[in-house]
């Protein structure tokens, strides 16, 4: 057990060519319950079957992964380089625990069958060598979805935000920058942020959790000291209006203090 | 097997063998999204190196490449939500524009109304326009049709990139496809034009029987096929004996010119339908008439026009016809107010595919990422041989702009007659979108 007070083990988030990925269930419910991060499942939900809802993994913004990156909440891995392989034990350990497992469920089966000729009639059970109960590709077999293995290796080191890079290709984009800039401090005050591309803008502001609240506002973050259109402003309102949101629209210049300004459409 | 993004197949595959997968020297493969979408389904179980791969593994490893990532994927799989039960088929393809064409449906395209554009040519050549030739061709029994080539004018028509290619309803002898009147040239100008003004002649001729015995039999004459499904698009140079005098005939090519025809099905709106009823009813064909029908051949159709435009006397006021600047009609031109609409319209109504052929050297456009196939009862899928796609997805992100007018029409082109819809991914959220055109009304009431 750990000292209580040290600080968790921080949680690994697959990047892949600027996509973040969570692999980990208690990583995805981790980062909702004490970070306040919400991201998006994005695993295909299987045809058919009962669970027909959305599945890890769960897929971050850029702007949130780099906030939990930076606060050491969080550390990005880039996938592994094809190097020359798992070992050849690994191959032979795998053989061996499908071998035991499949013994444990030719066993668990064989008990199956057993019990449910006991309620049968003594006429009608068969007779003669009953044959396996369990035929081979019968075989129940466990995929698993996160990555075996300790998750964090030995050198990870954070990308380096200024500049783009062949799995962290949003490094010095202004777009980036200003966005993550208006992210850190609307998270700091306390509120969830999620992707606002649902409603033109670029993040949804909710009071609390995302599950239990409607979204209070849509922000949107135009880059500074260009002229915004009146026509884009007033249908970002109207937008914002129609599905009872306000405009947020935000500022945070590098050095200075954030502005934000919002808008209400309302009746003179 | 990351070096060729395949994955092999090791036991006959189940149930998914009719939709997804391919096979390559004798063994059953998949791509890398379709195999990624079945593990995740719990359908089949992914090995590298002799060891199982786990979702993550897996997503890094097939997910790797430039043409299949993440957004690609979460398309392919929200299709097959969206579409449930069997779900549709994907295909990553990549398109040969040859292969393309011959799969684009068949040219046909409606031969009235014009647009205005077109009609902007001289009487004479509207005329002749609506002239079908049905009527005559049931006695052609044995011949194939041809899809004439109604490009040889361009540079009449100004500016116009996509002639308008006609062709009549198919007759009822069931010979195929309607033959098509090609345009032939004005009578003050040289041009060359293939092989079509011979039919055209024997047509007209084919279309008075009884006045005249046809000195065509066209059990001998085989008229070549340019339909896309058996295009012959090497035409042979043409009899002199048979072409009239002032045109030379010379062996053509026609491939890039039916390249370049509309490929798109035009669909008209009720009204629009309506109205080509009405239109109908009332408009008689060149055919009607009996001055016409007497002409034998070409010089004799020519000379009849003449002489019917010198009988037409009008006066033309000096101080309107004699200045730089003259009138855009002449009084027996303005019919209705569709012509005289013609010749003042600004706006030139435009088509998606204008210009598109070409566009198609300009590699740096979009490309199209999947043919996507119906899975109902009616389309019959077949790996080996998929039918016409229902609609074919690109899929790009909120962050990219708006494709511009040349990548839309690139795409539209290679695409042919199947719509494109746009597969917007952003960060998990899906939306699709598609291009519709349509006509803007022209406010004819006639």
């Amino acid at each position: 057990m750990g000292d209580p007070e040290a600080p968790p083990e921080p949680l690994v988030l697959a990047l892949q060519r600027g996509r973040v990925l969570v692999w980990g269930a208690a990583a995805a419910r981790a980062l909702r319950e004490r970070h306040r991060v919400c991201g998006v499942l994005v695993g295909a939900p299987p045809r058919r079957g009962a669970a027909r809802g959305p599945r890890l993994p769960l897929q971050l913004l850029p702007e949130e992964a780099r906030l939990l990156a930076e606060t050491g909440a969080a550390v990005l891995v880039p996938p592994p380089e094809p190097g020359e392989g798992p070992p050849p034990a690994a191959a032979a350990r795998y053989a061996a625990e499908l071998a035991q497992s499949f013994a444990e469920q030719q066993e668990a089966a064989e008990g199956q069958r057993q019990a449910r000729l006991q309620h049968l009639p003594p006429n009608q059970r068969p007779t003669g060598a009953p044959a396996a109960a369990l035929p081979p590709r019968a075989l129940l077999v466990q995929l698993p979805t996160a990555r075996e293995g300790p998750a964090l290796p030995p050198t990870a080191a954070p990308p380096d935000w200024g500049r783009p890079a062949p799995h962290w290709p949003h490094g010095g984009r202004p777009g980036h920058e200003r966005r993550y800039r208006v992210y850190r401090d609307l998270w700091a005050r306390g509120l969830h942020l999620t992707a606002g591309a649902k409603f033109g803008g670029d993040f949804l502001v909710y009071p609390g959790p995302p599950e239990r609240f409607h979204a209070a506002a849509v922000a949107l973050c135009p880059p500074p000291g260009a002229p915004l259109a009146l026509g884009a402003l007033v249908a970002a309102a109207r937008l914002g209006t129609h599905v009872r949101k306000t405009l947020l629209l935000c500022a945070a210049p590098a050095g200075g203090a954030p502005a934000y300004t919002s808008l209400q459409w309302g009746p003179p | 097997k990351p070096g060729q993004g395949i994955v092999e197949l090791q036991s006959p595959a189940g149930k998914f063998w009719h939709t997804m997968g391919f096979t390559e020297h004798g063994k059953q493969c998949l791509l890398p999204e379709e195999a990624l979408y079945l593990l995740e389904c719990g359908s089949v179980q992914l090995f590298y190196r002799d060891l199982p791969l786990s979702i993550q593994e897996a997503y890094e490893i097939l997910l790797a490449q430039e043409a299949m990532s993440l957004p690609h994927y979460q398309v392919c799989w929200e299709l097959q939500l969206l579409w449930a039960g069997e779900g549709p088929a994907w295909q990553s393809s990549s398109f040969l524009l040859p292969g393309r064409r011959q799969d684009s449906k068949g040219v046909k395209s409606h031969c009235e109304p014009l647009p205005p554009f077109y009609a902007a040519a001289s009487v004479f050549r509207s005329h002749e326009k609506k002239h079908k030739v049905s009527e005559g061709l049931p006695e052609a029994d044995g011949t194939s049709e041809k899809a004439g080539d109604g490009c040889g004018d361009s540079s009449c028509l100004p500016a116009d990139e996509t002639p308008l290619l006609e062709q009549p309803k198919e007759s009822d002898a069931g010979s195929g496809g309607g033959e098509s009147a090609p345009v032939l040239p004005d009578t003050g100008q040289e041009k060359d034009s293939p092989s079509p003004s011979r039919s055209w002649a024997g047509d007209h001729r084919e279309s008075s029987p009884g006045t005249r015995a046809s000195r065509w039999d066209f059990t001998t004459i085989v008229l070549p096929n340019v339909a896309p499904d058996q295009p012959c698009t090497r035409l042979p140079s043409p009899d002199k004996g048979l072409l009239p005098e002032n045109v030379p005939g010379r062996e053509v090519d026609a491939a890039c010119w039916c390249r370049r025809i509309n490929q798109k099905r035009e669909k008209l709106s009720r009204k629009e339908r309506e109205q080509l009823e009405r239109e109908s009813r009332y408009k008689s064909s060149v055919n009607a008439d009996r001055e016409v029908r007497r002409c034998s051949n070409w010089q004799e159709y020519k000379a009849l026009l003449k002489q019917r435009s010198q009988q037409k006397v009008w006066r033309r006021p000096p101080h309107l016809w004699d200045q730089p600047v003259t009138p855009l009609l002449r009084l027996d031109e303005a019919t209705s107010s569709a012509a005289v609409l013609q010749q003042i319209s600004v706006l030139q109504p435009s088509h998606i595919l204008d210009g598109a052929s070409r566009l198609q050297e300009d590699t740096e456009g979009m490309t199209i990422d999947f043919n996507v196939y119906q899975a109902d009862a009616v389309a019959k899928f077949k790996k080996t041989n998929p039918g016409k796609p229902y609609v074919r997805m690109c899929v790009r992100s909120f962050d990219e702009q708006i494709p511009s007018l040349r990548a839309l029409k690139q795409v539209t082109y290679q695409s042919g007659d199947v719509p494109v819809v746009f597969a917007l991914v952003d960060h998990g959220e899906i939306a699709f979108y598609s291009l519709k055109e349509f006509k803007l009304p022209v406010d004819v009431n006639h």
